[in-house]
């Protein structure tokens, strides 16, 4: 009972804040922005309980399975908004990073089930570590990704001589490309680290290195990985700054979407 | 009670006249001390800017009169009585509401939306709270048409967009880079819209501003202005990779500014993004260069569409404006209509003797053993003690409204006896 009503919290909070941040972004009344912002912490509070008391009844982080893992990556992504936004003082990011939230709640109450015990092969010491890198990096590179798509928008805007009421809310494209870059580079060094801590951790579990390195999601990785060393590489020596490396960023992300969740469906090492 | 508005603006007057009697601050409150010193009008408020100059006043008389407040328009201004008459508007009670609500929406401003307006009925309103000469009527009238203000530019669309060709491209400046402090920018040529273009990005902070002539002089004279640095056309030309925002407005005949040139610019800046606002006419910039990678390139019919969509926009939302001001004119006037004494004394016998009658019926239905003469006694009787409650508070009321506690008392009364409730049944 007490866990429906703290679900129903949970998603009536961002809905509403994803509501709220819609409604702000044309006129930006105050009223209505201390409305979202109010929200959001409500639902990240009540998020954080709900997270809690799993992790607390599983005995594991709650990164098994892709209910825990949806959930925990939108509170994540909510959390690190909710610090921009209160750095920054700038609501308008919020408009297409809620609605994000919101969406990545609702896909792991579609996946939710019991408690799984951690499976033997990741009782490890590195199994915290290891995920909780990735799961930085996969937040970074969420707004990396926001960052880019927000840059495109704006190029368009601008280059179509259509500088309405969007044009007039979005960031300066200065400030989507610097944004982009540090959350391009943050995500770098955590996916970074999370690869290689997954190949420490695989020398360790395995004898040999077959079984984890022909799964797929190794190579999706590692794709990505390669992609955003690219779009670092090119920004710094071929000038790629602003909408190039705002494509890279998105083409980053569709290869992170297929790491996470279509990898996550045919392999049997990684099961989240 | 009256309303008065007397003022000229930009619709009534040209602008040596509105120069005439555009007041420095401190003659401002000069003039609202004179005012109050004067006693002749009971509430002021003086709203002065340099497309509008206007007096709102609330007075006590009987009969309206503008006539004094004309006059002391034209004391404050050091202008003999009648100068500006022809240029004044003349206002008066639901007039006045309307034209203040429609003023802070920015309606009657020379550019539909401008936000500026705001700021200044804000500042007037404050001056006026500062030295005491407004009271109930204009402070309730300001405080709500500064909310009605705000409420329009949150809720409408009406600010949105420059509607100048030099407003438009230092708005597209500010969503290309992320802080115009840290770029500098060039003005290639001279001629009003560029230069007003450059005052603006100065204005911004820009860090630093290149102007560039072909005659080195000319440059000189305009950079002494921005308080940048003037170069000869040429030295300007290779120093464009220097700069993040080109303004070039050259009476050239051909483009001085080609696709090549650009690319090898392009080169020396790594790509780093480059807005090039041409607003010469032959244009300045190979219309080619808007295909290079990070060049931001804006001629003047872009900039121009820009202009009229802007435009177009607030003509839209200024009907949207209007619904809300009327709205909230109607409302202001509820309040402002149970101000009058005459109607409240009425309303209040009528109350009372509603009470009485009633009550009397329902006593002389159990008196029934009284003769008729005595009947008549206690019916004597109920009026007498109704015209002995009600005579001070009438007359009295009658009496204060003529000083400064007469609101006030107004208020109070109808408060009290509930008044305006039984209105609203």
């Amino acid at each position: 009972m007490g866990f429906f009503v703290l679900y129903g919290v949970i998603m009536a909070g961002y809905l509403g804040s994803t509501w709220a941040y819609i409604r702000h972004f044309p006129n930006k009344q105050v009223r209505v922005g201390r409305y979202a912002t109010g929200l959001l912490i409500i639902a990240l509070i009540c998020h954080s309980v709900a997270l809690i008391i799993r992790s607390v009844n599983s005995g594991h982080l709650p990164f098994v399975g892709l209910h825990e893992s949806m959930s925990f990556f939108a509170w994540l992504i909510a959390i690190v908004y909710l610090f921009l936004e209160l750095r920054f003082r700038d609501k308008s990011l919020g408009t297409f990073v809620v609605p994000m939230v919101l969406a990545g709640q609702i896909v792991s109450m579609i996946f939710i089930h019991p408690e799984d015990p951690l499976p033997p092969l990741l009782q490890s010491p590195w199994f915290n570590l290891h995920v909780t890198v990735s799961f930085l990096a996969y937040a970074a590179f969420f707004f990396s990704f926001i960052t880019g798509l927000l840059y495109v928008m704006q190029m368009y805007y601008i280059h179509r001589r259509r500088v309405g009421l969007i044009f007039s809310r979005l960031p300066a494209l200065g400030m989507l490309d610097e944004m982009n870059l540090k959350a391009t580079s943050i995500g770098w060094l955590f996916l970074t680290i999370g690869i290689a801590t997954g190949v420490w951790w695989a020398s360790d579990a395995f004898d040999s290195i077959t079984p984890w390195v022909k799964d797929p999601k190794v190579f999706c990785v590692m794709l990505t990985w390669v992609i955003y060393s690219g779009q670092l590489v090119a920004r710094y020596t071929a000038g790629w700054q602003g909408e190039r490396a705002a494509y890279l960023a998105l083409v980053g992300f569709a290869s992170v979407l297929v790491a996470y969740i279509g990898a996550g469906l045919w392999t049997n090492v990684h099961i989240f | 009670m009256h309303l008065t508005l007397i003022g000229l603006s930009h619709h009534t007057a040209p602008i040596d006249i509105r120069d005439q009697v555009a007041l420095t601050e401190t003659l401002q409150e000069q003039a609202l001390a004179l005012v109050k010193s004067s006693g002749k009008i009971l509430e002021t408020v003086l709203l002065s800017t340099c497309n509008r100059s206007e007096v709102y006043a609330a007075t006590n008389d009987e009969v309206h009169d503008p006539l004094p407040i004309e006059e002391w328009f034209h004391e404050i201004h050091g202008l003999s009585p009648g100068t500006l008459s022809p240029y004044l508007y003349r206002r008066t009670n639901e007039e006045v509401i309307r034209h203040l609500f429609r003023v802070v929406s920015s309606l009657e401003s020379m550019v539909i939306g401008e936000t500026q307006i705001l700021g200044q009925v804000k500042d007037a309103y404050l001056r006026s709270l500062g030295v005491q000469t407004t009271g109930v009527v204009l402070n309730r009238l300001f405080e709500k048409a500064l909310g009605v203000g705000k409420q329009v530019r949150e809720t409408t669309e009406i600010g949105v967009g420059a509607v100048s060709v030099s407003y438009v491209s230092v708005e597209l400046a500010k969503k290309i880079f992320k802080d115009l402090k840290q770029h500098s920018a060039m003005l290639i040529g001279a001629g009003e819209t560029g230069e007003l273009t450059a005052q603006y990005l100065v204005d911004q902070g820009i860090k630093r501003l290149i102007v560039a002539n072909r005659t080195y002089d000319r440059a000189a004279e305009v950079a002494r202005r921005f308080d940048g640095i003037a170069v000869s056309l040429d030295d300007g030309l290779q120093m464009i990779a220097d700069v993040d925002i080109v303004i070039s407005s050259t009476g050239a005949p051909h483009c001085i500014l080609d696709r090549d040139h650009m690319m090898e610019i392009m080169r020396i800046r790594r790509n780093k993004p480059i807005f090039l606002i041409d607003i010469a006419v032959p244009r300045d910039i190979d219309p080619q260069v808007r295909n290079i990678y990070n060049a931001f390139l804006y001629d003047i019919d872009d900039l121009q569409s820009v202009v009229d969509d802007n435009a177009d926009r607030r003509q839209k939302e200024a009907q949207k404006v209007e619904v809300i001001v009327e709205a909230e004119v109607n409302q202001f006037l509820n309040w402002y209509q149970s101000l009058a004494v005459t109607p409240t004394i009425t309303q209040l016998r009528q109350h009372a003797d509603t009470i009485r009658v009633g009550e009397i019926e329902r006593a002389l239905s159990q008196l029934t053993h009284l003769s008729e003469s005595d009947q008549k006694t206690v019916d004597m009787m109920s009026r007498a003690i109704i015209n002995k409650l009600l005579h001070n508070p009438s007359t009295r009321l009658k009496a204060s409204t003529n000083s400064d506690q007469g609101h006030h008392h107004l208020h109070a009364l109808r408060h009290l006896f509930g008044l305006d409730e039984k209105d609203e049944e």
